[in-house]
């Protein structure tokens, strides 16, 4: 029961609460601070990286290096851009020793996956042919139905800005679609 | 179809694409690999007092208030170490001690007048210089009032 409600204390609490005690040396606010932005960062590292495996690496190491590195940081509600940044170089350090080069510096080849349909597989190919930006927004958005309001304070711009880099990534995809042979796709 | 209709399509089309489902977040395996990391976390809640030190002073530094007050506390060390440096103010003439003839009780048990007494006699030369005072004073009635006393001090009896 005790142990219930200091979860919901812990959960009620803004992240960057959190970080401020986790800086100061709270092993548990900083546990906390894993599982909210878990998701996302895995969502960035596969943005980055075509598998998921290695994206959950990606993810994990982002959280190794911001334990050492927390006091560095000078504000705390930048703590989301700052730890997709540390997870963004970690997902490209992956890739480069995969030899796989990370999405957004060159265009990619679609991942294949066993019982992927045809049109899966051109979707897939037109994510890959997306700018890292928006291909990472898309991610985070479609990855697990992250809110606007959570990927505001992963990538630190605001929900209109999300909104409107949604809304072009979006035309991108419809217009390499339409050009792919859906011709029903017009946004 | 409509631009609705197709974005909802296109959703569908992207949420298989991307096919994630968020991993929940193993804690416990977490620290274990990576136990030196979490263990360097953890070390900084031996130094809470160092670290909300620090804080606090930037905290200071940050604000203008505390600029203003950090100037102003600068300023005045600066202005007391100068005055203690060249500050020995000249006594001007005429305002050293007087003669005893002329002085009195009070005079005479200044802090000037006792170590000027001090300095020419010694411990002897104090003696006798509280004793020259309470001459001066003469015998006291055993009740006297705040205010005779104040007047015999400032020796207007």
């Amino acid at each position: 029961m005790a142990l219930k409600g200091l979860f919901s204390m812990m959960e009620s609490r803004p992240d960057s609460v959190l970080v401020e005690q986790a800086a100061r040396g709270d092993g548990e606010s900083f546990t906390e601070l894993c599982r909210r932005y878990y998701g996302a960062m895995v969502a960035i590292g596969h943005a980055i990286i075509r598998d998921r495996h290695l994206a959950e690496d990606a993810a994990q190491q982002a959280f190794a290096k911001a334990a050492v590195h927390l006091p560095k940081l000078r504000r705390a509600d930048q703590f989301g851009p700052w730890l997709a940044a540390i997870c963004r170089n970690e997902a490209k350090d992956l890739a480069r020793a995969r030899r796989e080069p990370p999405v957004g510096d060159e265009p990619a080849v679609a991942e294949d996956l066993p019982d992927s349909g045809e049109s899966d597989k051109i979707v897939r190919e037109a994510l890959s042919r997306l700018p890292a930006e928006a291909k990472e927004v898309i991610y985070l958005r479609f990855y697990d139905g992250l809110s606007y309001d959570r990927i505001s304070a992963v990538l630190g711009i605001s929900e209109q800005a999300i909104n409107g880099r949604l809304r072009r990534a979006k035309k991108r995809l419809a217009q390499y679609l339409r050009r792919s042979g859906f011709d029903e796709v017009d946004l | 179809m409509s631009e609705r209709k197709d974005e909802k399509w296109l959703d569908q089309q992207l949420q298989r694409a991307v096919n994630g489902t968020t991993p929940a977040f193993d804690a416990q395996a977490w620290k274990q690999k990576y136990a030196g990391e979490f263990q360097t976390l953890l070390g900084r809640s031996v130094q809470p007092s160092r670290l909300s030190a620090g804080r606090t002073v930037r905290r200071v530094l940050r604000g203008s208030i505390g600029k203003f007050a950090i100037a102003a506390a600068l300023l005045a060390t600066a202005g007391v170490l100068l005055v203690g440096r060249f500050g020995s103010t000249p006594v001007p003439p005429g305002s050293g001690p007087q003669p005893a003839a002329q002085q009195s009780p009070a005079q005479m048990v200044s802090m000037i007048s006792l170590s000027a007494a001090f300095r020419s006699g010694g411990m002897e030369g104090l003696d006798k210089q509280c004793d020259r005072a309470l001459e001066r004073l003469g015998p006291r009635p055993t009740n006297v009032s705040m205010q005779e006393l104040f007047k015999d001090l400032d020796g207007k009896g």
